[in-house]
């Protein structure tokens, strides 16, 4: 296995709130290897875009990070230290946002915004800078990218857009890029499309990306290996292949059953009964008991580790068959 | 929307105002308070068409024998120029004082924006009489001189403006800094300076340009009321407040054109800037095209 380019070890983010800490991330731990692309699965409210967000240095006001360490290229970073996190952001690390429109300044030429971020981050001159901007829209696919720089956002299509905000991204040189959601804004074709240009990114130029999405079908089309995000807490994580083609941990099984498909025509879609918890009312043992149709009483009162089993890791005492558990 | 006809309507009474306004001291017949110009023989003739009216003086005169006429074009460009200052003034100052609230948030913030919702509780008016009550027991010269004085009651206008701009830009500011292109900026390293004038303030600026022109009307009228009041431009400035004060006093004893032409002048003045301040409304605003 190639050594690491970035580890996560730790990783919890909380909220401030009246009642004490909201813990909105819990212990997660993620590594990442130069050309891998790693997928970040769950539902909505599940943590993983302030996962996401805490990777890039990026987290929304109120939240902050209450432990967790940042090792990239052998450098220990504890992501409490603002300082060095934010030296990272922007340079090291990048981001794509979900919807394209929003990322990019509605009265500002795309080619400007190119261009502020190239020269304040690479401090080249005009000419150079323009060439690199130039090469960097190119590289994203967007056709005619001379013309498109002197183009306003609203004037682009949304793949157009979300290619221009790639290419932003991609400006500083990041080894790692942090995609939240990058084509759930995008219509089917267009998806495809992007998550190819993502993957190619990963292959050729080395580097490692993570995808968030609450999508496992667009986590599966790019992801090596991939972890499933459950009340903040990652409940399985293996390679991408693994996970979807055999699911062990109740809630991805879940989630793979509630996925549509347009080949196997199911009677009925198997929805996940109820509805995740809120971070401020975790059930006790393991956070997915109430919802699963597995539990023993063993997962009401303790909660499972990440056990590896399967060729994976997962968090279920039922799924992992714990040989400590006395009642199997 | 209002209709063409009447837009067509306000922008030529406007255009013409202006230009009376910019060639007054051409067109004029006499600076109305320039003593050695002024003839008290020809003291209180009425416009012409009326008894003892004289064409030289095609709107009558005052009763130190002033032109109406002349009066007016000063008058209003006295009042062009005291709006277009404060204005620009409060639009300057509370566009700064938003986007210092929006970009420091906290204390800051709640400091700038109690301190406006405390003016609010008060009319513009007496806040702008408030500030030039205050002027004039600091500076004695104030009563005297012309210059001064319109000075001062631009500031007292754009301090009694300014809450409605600094409100307006740091809601807007708000909602663009929560936009991703923001973490974008900042995720490329921008600083805050950086970010609120490079990237927020072209998109809060839109805005503020119609409330400007909605506030244009409005600070021509608190400059008339103040002067009105005699609190305002000083008697020997031309201003539109100082004619109907003058004329307030004739009001009963005939000579109606003293108070009635002026205050013609500031209705049409303002009507006609309203009526284009709600088009350029209509035309900047997407929700209401």
């Amino acid at each position: 296995m190639p050594d690491a380019l970035m580890e996560i070890a730790g990783l919890s983010v909380g909220f401030p709130s009246p009642g004490g800490e909201l813990l909105a991330v819990q212990d997660v731990s993620l590594s990442l290897r130069p050309g891998e692309v790693l997928g970040m699965v769950g539902e909505s409210g599940a943590g993983k875009s302030l996962a996401g967000a805490a990777l890039a240095g990026l987290l929304p006001a109120p939240a902050r990070v209450l432990a967790g360490t940042l090792s990239i290229g052998g450098e220990r970073i504890d992501m409490h230290d603002g300082d060095r996190m934010s030296r990272l952001r922007g340079t090291t690390v990048s981001m794509i946002f979900q919807d394209p429109l929003a990322a990019l300044d509605p009265l500002m030429r795309v080619g400007d915004q190119l261009l502020e971020t190239i020269r304040r981050v690479r401090r080249l001159a005009p000419a150079p800078a323009r060439t690199l901007a130039i090469e960097l829209l190119a590289s994203t696919g967007l056709p005619e990218p001379e013309t498109q720089m002197r183009r306003y956002p609203h004037q682009l299509s949304g793949g157009m857009r979300q290619r221009v905000v790639i290419a932003l991204a991609m400006a500083p040189g990041p080894r790692i890029l942090v995609a939240d959601e990058p084509t759930t804004a995008l219509d089917v074709r267009t998806q495809a499309r992007i998550l190819a240009l993502l993957r190619g990114i990963a292959d050729e130029q080395g580097v490692a990306i993570l995808v968030i999405s609450h999508d496992l079908g667009v986590v599966a089309a790019i992801a090596d290996r991939s972890a499933v995000l459950y009340a903040g807490r990652i409940v399985e994580t293996g390679s991408t292949a693994t996970l979807v083609h055999a699911p062990k941990h109740p809630y991805t099984r879940g989630l793979i059953d509630s996925l549509a498909s347009v080949h196997a025509r199911k009677a009925l879609l198997a929805p996940i009964p109820g509805s995740p918890p809120h971070a401020g009312a975790l059930p006790g043992g393991c956070a997915f008991h109430p919802r699963c149709g597995d539990r023993i009483e063993r997962c009401m009162f303790e909660r499972p580790p990440l056990l590896r089993a399967h060729g994976r890791e997962i968090a279920c005492w039922v799924a992992a068959g714990d040989p400590s558990d006395p009642k199997r | 929307m209002p209709p063409v006809a009447t837009l067509a309507g306000a922008s030529t009474v406007l255009l013409l105002f202006i230009a009376g306004a910019v060639l007054a001291p051409w067109i004029a017949v006499h600076h109305p308070h320039e003593l050695a110009s002024l003839d008290l023989s020809q003291s209180l003739r009425p416009p012409v068409g009326f008894a003892g009216s004289d064409w030289r003086y095609p709107l009558g005169t005052d009763e130190q024998g002033r032109d109406i006429l002349s009066g007016l074009l000063y008058g209003i460009r006295s009042s062009l120029i005291v709006a277009l200052a404060a204005v620009g003034l409060a639009l300057v100052g509370g566009t700064a004082a938003g986007l210092v609230a929006a970009g420091r948030g906290g204390f800051i913030d709640a400091v700038l924006m109690r301190l406006g919702d405390i003016q609010l509780a008060f009319p513009a008016i007496l806040v702008a009489m408030l500030i030039d009550g205050v002027a004039r027991a600091v500076l004695p010269g104030v009563a005297q001189d012309g210059r001064l004085a319109t000075l001062v009651i631009i500031i007292a206008i754009a301090l009694a403006n300014w809450v409605a701009y600094a409100r307006v830009v740091r809601t807007a500011a708000c909602v663009e800094l929560r936009k991703d292109y923001v973490a974008a900026a900042r995720l490329a390293g921008a600083r805050r300076a950086r970010i609120m004038f490079a990237h927020i303030l072209p998109n809060v600026i839109g805005a503020t340009l119609v409330l400007a022109s909605i506030n244009f009307a409005t600070a021509i009228m608190t400059e008339a009321t103040l002067s009105f009041l005699g609190v305002g431009l000083p008697p020997n400035s031309p201003s539109l407040g100082t004619m109907v004060a003058i004329g307030y006093d004739f009001l009963f004893s005939g000579e109606w054109w003293l108070v009635v032409l002026p205050s013609l002048a500031l209705v049409a003045l303002c009507v006609s800037l309203n009526l284009l301040a709600d088009r350029l409304r209509d035309g900047l605003d997407p929700r209401l095209r």
